[in-house]
């Protein structure tokens, strides 16, 4: 970048309404992230439960499914452990907007035994019927767009261009990679 | 945008907007998030943590973002402060280049937007 770079007042269009469309965008993410975090968690909860009731089917006696309970109970399933450690991602870093409505899609794709358990969950759980309530989605992508919009503009500070300033996270790739594997 | 030990200050005049930044900045794992609503205030906070990063409202309330850029860069060049604006004319861009501002967040931003400017002026800082 040489020279100063290009100053466009069109930057400014959302001038009045700044504060709140920012207030919109960020407190709508807040509750989106909350929503999706709950939901990882309702899952690996659906994936224990699943993983326990196939392990107690195929169980011969009774001393055999005391050890299931046993072990179910410490949390020692591998899938149990390998969903806790993508919640410890999730948890420890920065999520992009974008990923949440991905993961949310991918949560849709789990095996439909598991998928019938994470909906049993999800509409029993009253921290994420009440997390459900805060989001609102349709103003959420309302102010989303009208941003963008703004943010498309060149920075007139930086000459920076929104490509410029993108980074991307691995969280999905992750996700993915747990999701596709067999249970 | 994952540096626990990160220390980050943002001077913002609207309670609301500050305490969002706070909340998702936090939850994010950015860093240690330290909150200044007035030109004051923020200058105190400064002389006592020092700060990695500084979030500075331009029409932050008393003597304005401009002046608190410009006292912290006067202070210290290892601060890279990103100036919040939802106006600022061409001669106001010109100034904040001059005082050594690192780098402008237009407002209305997203979560991505801040998390993507964050990235960017600490990158720079590594670089340097």
């Amino acid at each position: 970048m040489t020279g100063k770079p290009h100053y466009d007042p069109a930057i400014w269009a959302e001038r009045e309404g700044a504060s709140f469309l920012t207030e919109v965008s960020l407190s709508n993410y807040m509750a989106h992230r909350r929503i999706i975090l709950r939901k990882l968690e309702l899952t690996q909860k659906a994936v224990l439960i699943h993983e326990k009731r196939k392990a107690l089917s195929a169980a011969n006696n009774i001393l055999e499914k005391t050890k299931i309970w046993l072990f179910f109970g410490s949390s020692k399933s591998r899938h149990y452990q390998m969903w806790g450690q993508l919640l410890q991602t999730f948890i420890s870093k920065p999520v992009f907007e974008n990923d949440l409505f991905e993961i949310d899609k991918l949560l849709d794709l789990i095996p439909v035994e598991i998928k019938l358990l994470l909906n049993q969950c999800v509409d029993s759980d009253q921290k994420y019927q009440r997390l459900a309530l805060e989001f609102n989605e349709a103003e959420y992508l309302e102010a989303k767009e009208r941003i963008d919009v703004i943010q498309q503009h060149q920075n007139p500070l930086t000459g920076l261009s929104k490509e410029e300033y993108l980074c991307h996270s691995d969280l999905l790739k992750q996700l993915q990679a747990l999701m596709f594997e067999k249970y | 945008m994952n540096a626990s030990s990160l220390k980050i200050l943002v001077a913002e005049r609207v309670d609301v907007i500050s305490d969002l930044l706070e909340t998702v900045l936090t939850f994010s794992r950015a860093g240690n998030v330290f909150v200044a609503r007035t030109t004051e205030h923020a200058e105190i906070m400064y002389d006592m943590h020092g700060y990695k990063v500084a979030l500075i409202d331009l029409d932050l309330l008393s003597a304005g973002g401009l002046s608190l850029a410009q006292s912290i860069k006067g202070k210290s060049h290892d601060t890279m402060v990103v100036l919040m604006a939802s106006y600022a004319d061409p001669e106001t861009i010109d100034l904040a280049r001059d005082i050594g501002v690192d780098d402008l967040l237009i407002k209305p931003f997203s979560y991505d937007d801040l998390s993507n400017h964050v990235k960017y002026v600490i990158s720079r800082k590594d670089a340097t």
